[in-house]
């Protein structure tokens, strides 16, 4: 009994985390259909911004937000405004490969950027948050991966409101829909891309300030989860901002498990096959009739 | 495409080997055959992914699944049943074909970026499952410990102590490769594969079976792969899951290819020429004062050509050929 | 247009000039070394590097190769990227290219798999440096040779140190065994399973996980509800921080044995923490030694915190790396030649005993290089230590047959 619900309450918290990192990937695919292979390094990337604010400038790692959001999200809005509208120009669709070429290149840069400059030492955070935790009876609760889990929700709360209740928000979602007819309603689409992008990226800075209370940085840390993020955002749906916050707990849930009552190695090739299998189910036409009739 | 320029297109070709083929009795320094093996075999690789990737538009991530299945099955048949790696790797080639193809044909459903993310899953399934198992249908694969190959040094084991063997093998798995990929562009499967490839929903309304044509397209693409894994394992002599299931190069495969000039026969291996020497040689010489910087050029080169030449490298060259070709006409007729 | 001629013109000089800075000359004994630069052992590679930098300079100083008329010691360098593949191509560079009589490295060990059987075509003696799978030395050949311990001293050694805590008391019975799935990880866990079996210690937790895991909460559940006295434990950098984190947000009472690696690093133990207080770890080498070794390894060990670390001690990396290209400079200095045959030859007949300069860190009886549990040329004195970390810092309490005032302190609350 010990086992399930600790594995369950450890498994969800993780959960959260995922979601959070997955959120923004999710956002960008669904309004962008653009598949971003340097989301991994970009959280690596803010996690190293973050950790230098944190501990250089004495900042409390959850008010660091309000200096990390900001910045991710002009990284963002730049990012996609002088590098992929440029490629986008000469390409017909988001989906070309060109351009998640160009994402595979600069996820390599950025990786080995780190690697240059901060060597392949882990750096940890010292924060009062690290270690923290409190029981409920004989079980156990991280601080730090509670918070995380707290802010993943409002976070998409709060993404959910600006889609569905915003003039931005409703833009967006045309575009996911019909970027032609979009364009003919008179929507900025390559200005909305840059928003989208960069409210994509302030998400990945949220999390990433999110997770060094608990968790080392690293050169090499955006592969571990960025593929958890592909995974969840496909099982969620792209652009399914609550089905990605979903699909993020149940890839949490069932890492836990698996992992506690199996072995940690059948966890990761679990996911993955579960994670063919999501992709497989999904565009199979009983459930494409299943959606169309919802 | 007529029958002179299709003609002149196939010297230039042989021209092509002809003169690769004479590089290691140039250059005898046993590193530079080494890195021309690796350059060629790269070559070969990204040739391999781009009889589906480039001709089929089906993006695989995940190509490292199936050269790391060719490399263990030859391995295990040369150090378990002693058969020759030369038999050995066609046999791994026609097993690995049938696996990618009962894999391939559920994930073929997906649409684009949808199958390049279930390849990645592929690729990564592969590798968890090599490095989990110790033993797999019974035979010892060595988990991440690995699997060294035993050294019998004769032809019939395709061993070699002159590098240049190796060096000539793959240049000739790489004309294999290169001549099949000529036939099929010029085939009705290449067409059929190119309709696929530029709106799939058009061409299966025109009739076109697009399901067998992109499996036949997997399925030779991966025979190749596995080809590459089984000369990889006898030329390396050692494999460990982590380097042969490796996604680093799955995506490698890729780059070189479409930097190269997807869907163009010679695209791919001007990608490898160009790109792989130079990798190797920055890190050589960068790799131990400067950790990462080589991969840093690699990345950013990769950027610049993907942004400025979004048809990739071939395009530019012929471009430049037939600058070349009109000045001389123009100073002839004068 | 003109951009991308520009371009082009640009990536081809790049080329060229690369080539052009490969090119050597110096007239040398050179000695080629093979390290993870990049990639994840890039930060061992690193310590490695100034430790035989700081030996081979200490020799060239002192009048170089005495018997070749002063002439000088030059490390070439080679990035392996921890991959078998580039260290592979790298080995045959510096073979064939840079023309190095004989060769040091790789560190990981899979890397060394890959290679050796290269050095052994060549015949360059290859002398490898703290790559511990015993596999590397198994097999027929003539040129490799290791000083550092193999995975089955490391295992031994943490086994005996076990069974000796078990023996002042409480008694230990159950262990439990945590791993990364990486060569070493895998090598050294199953080293472990077979001792314990043998020795009666009961194991019931068995756990293979990815390097570099998000969450390691599912392991140390488990070990929560098993109760092992001990956890053998295999990480590296960050899995060592998140495995010690964990266990302790946990509060399992079990006591972590490492075996090295993450848990060693210089910065270990300033991340952990109060978590990693009691923790036992293995180390090739720790300055606690400098004490039963003397005057010259204490001195050695200052030399390195003033030229060639920003004021930290010796690590095992780096003392390693110190004690492998000493070796090599006293071959070399024996053989008298950078002759490839004449430095094995010499490789092979060096005997020494625990007085001999290259031993002044390294707590080894003496370096005899014999065939031992299936491994050929491996030195039959090779160990690892084991240290704890009390109040804080790391202080050497075994092996027992070393530290004879059992100062290691069992049961840990």
């Amino acid at each position: 009994m010990y086992t399930l619900i600790q594995s369950a309450i450890s498994g969800l918290l993780m959960g959260g985390v995922y979601a959070i990192i997955a959120l923004g990937l999710s956002l960008i695919f669904g309004v962008m259909k653009l598949v971003n292979f340097a989301h991994g390094d970009f959280l690596m990337a803010f996690c190293y911004v973050a950790w230098a604010v944190v501990s250089f400038w004495n900042v409390d790692p959850y008010l660091s937000i309000l200096i990390i959001a900001p910045i991710s999200f002009i990284v963002g809005y730049m990012f996609q405004k002088i590098f992929i509208n440029g490629i986008l120009r000469k390409e017909k669709s988001t989906e070309s490969p060109n351009i998640r070429l160009f994402t595979v290149g600069f996820a390599w840069s950025l990786g080995n950027l780190a690697l240059l400059l901060f060597g392949a030492n882990i750096q940890v955070t010292n924060t009062a948050y690290k270690g923290s935790t409190f029981f409920v009876g004989d079980y156990m609760i991280s601080i730090p991966r509670l918070i995380a889990f707290a802010i993943a929700l409002f976070v998409t709360a709060i993404l959910f409101v600006f889609l569905y209740k915003t003039e931005t928000g409703r833009a967006l979602r045309a575009i996911s829909q019909n970027r032609f007819t979009a364009r003919l309603m008179g929507i900025d689409v390559e200005r909305l891309y840059c928003i989208a992008f960069g409210i994509g990226i302030m998400v990945v800075g949220i999390s990433a300030c999110l997770i060094i209370p608990f968790y080392s940085v690293f050169p090499t840390m955006g592969s571990t989860f960025g593929l958890r993020s592909f995974v969840i955002v496909v099982l969620g749906g792209m652009g399914n901002l609550p089905g990605a916050l979903i699909s993020g707990l149940f890839i949490g849930l069932l890492e836990a498990f698996v992992g506690t009552y199996l072995s940690t190695t059948y966890a990761n090739m679990i996911i993955f096959i579960v994670f063919i299998i999501a992709l497989v189910v999904r565009s199979s036409n009983w459930f494409q009739n299943r959606l169309a009739r919802a | 495409m007529n029958a002179k320029s299709s003609l002149k297109r196939n010297c230039q070709m042989i021209l092509f080997f002809v003169i690769a083929a004479a590089f290691p009795l140039v250059f005898t320094n046993s590193y530079f055959k080494q890195l021309g093996t690796i350059v060629l075999l790269y070559a070969f690789y990204a040739s391999a992914w781009n009889i589906l990737g480039g001709y089929a538009g089906q993006l695989s991530l995940g190509h490292g699944a199936y050269i790391g299945l060719g490399a263990y099955i030859t391995t295990v048949l040369f150090s378990e049943f002693y058969i020759s790696p030369w038999l050995g790797m066609v046999i791994s080639g026609l097993m690995v074909g049938l696996f990618a193809v009962a894999i391939g044909y559920p994930c073929f459903k997906l649409s684009g970026v949808y199958y390049s993310l279930s390849t990645i899953a592929l690729v990564n399934v592969m590798r968890l499952f090599f490095i989990a198992e110790d033993t797999i249908f019974g035979f010892k694969t060595g988990s991440s410990l690995g699997y060294k190959i035993e050294w019998r040094g004769t032809l019939i084991d395709m061993q070699f102590l002159d590098k240049k063997y190796y060096f000539w093998l793959i240049l000739l798995l790489l004309a294999v490769v290169v001549f099949v990929s000529h036939r099929i562009k010029n085939s009705k499967t290449g067409y059929y594969l190119s309709a696929i490839s530029t709106n799939q929903y058009a061409a299966s309304s025109l009739g076109i079976n697009t399901t067998y044509y992109k499996l036949k397209a997997l399925f030779i693409s991966a025979f190749f792969a596995a080809v590459g894994g089984s000369f990889y394992a006898m030329f390396i002599q050692y494999i460990d899951p982590a380097s042969v299931f490796n996604y680093d190069t799955s995506v490698e495969m890729t780059v070189l290819a479409m930097v190269g000039g997807r869907s163009t026969v010679v695209g791919p291996i001007i990608g490898s020429l160009l790109l792989v020497p130079l990798k190797e040689i920055a890190r050589s010489n960068l790799g131990a004062s400067f950790a990462g910087l080589p991969l840093i050029i690699y990345g950013v080169i990769l950027m610049l050509v993907v942004y400025f030449l979004p048809n990739g490298i071939l395009p530019l060259f012929k471009h430049w050929y037939s600058i070349i070709l009109r000045r001389r006409r123009e100073d002839l007729s004068v | 247009m003109k951009l991308k001629k520009i371009l082009a013109l640009m990536t081809v000089s790049l080329m060229i000039l690369l080539c052009i800075v490969s090119a050597n000359a110096a007239e040398t004994v050179k000695v080629g070394v093979l390290l993870p630069f990049s990639g994840g052992s890039a930060a061992m590679g690193q310590e490695f590097e100034a430790g035989m930098k700081m030996a081979v300079s200490n020799f060239n100083a002192a009048g170089g190769v005495k018997s070749m008329g002063g002439a000088e010691i030059e490390l070439v360098w080679a990035d392996s990227a921890g991959d078998p593949q580039t260290g592979v191509t790298e080995i045959e560079r510096l073979i064939t290219q840079s023309n190095v009589s004989a060769l040091l490295g790789p560190y990981n060990s899979s890397v060394g798999a890959s290679t050796v059987p290269i050095a052994e075509k060549y015949g360059v003696p290859y002398l490898i440096t703290n790559s511990n799978a015993d596999e590397i030395l198994h097999g027929e050949h003539k040129y490799a040779f290791r000083a550092n311990h193999a995975n089955s001293d490391a295992a031994k050694n943490m086994v005996d140190f076990t069974l000796a805590m078990s023996e002042r008391g409480p008694e230990i019975k159950k262990v439990a065994i945590v791993a990364d799935n990486s060569d070493w990880g895998v090598g050294m866990a199953e080293a472990l399973k077979d001792l314990a079996n043998e020795n009666g210690l009961e194991c019931n937790v068995y756990e293979i996980f990815e390097t570099n895991s998000a969450d390691l909460s599912p392991i140390v559940i488990k070990i929560k509800q098993d109760k092992p006295d001990i956890v053998y434990a295999m990480c590296y950098l960050a899995d060592a921080q998140l495995f010690t984190s964990t266990m302790a947000e946990y509060r399992v009472d079990s006591l972590i044995f490492a075996d090295g690696a993450g848990f060693v690093t210089s910065d270990y133990l300033s991340f952990a923490g109060d978590a990693a207080e009691g923790i036992l770890a293995t180390n090739g080498w720790h300055v606690g030694l400098t004490e039963y070794k003397g005057e010259v390894a204490t001195a050695l060990n200052e030399q390195y915190k003033t030229e060639y670390s920003d004021g930290t001690n010796m690590n095992e990396f780096s003392a390693s790396g110190w004690l492998n290209a000493t070796i090599m400079c006293e071959i070399i200095e024996r053989a008298g030649s950078a002759d490839r045959e004449e430095i094995r030859t010499a490789l092979a007949n060096f005997k020494v005993d625990d007085t001999d300069y290259s031993l002044s860190l390294h707590a080894f009886q003496g370096i005899d290089f014999q065939e031992v549990r299936g491994m050929i040329n491996q030195n039959i004195y090779s160990g690892k230590i084991i240290t704890q970390c009390q109040n804080g810092e790391y202080v050497l309490v075994g092996p027992t047959t070393l530290v004879k005032t059992g100062n290691f302190i069992w049961p840990v609350k």
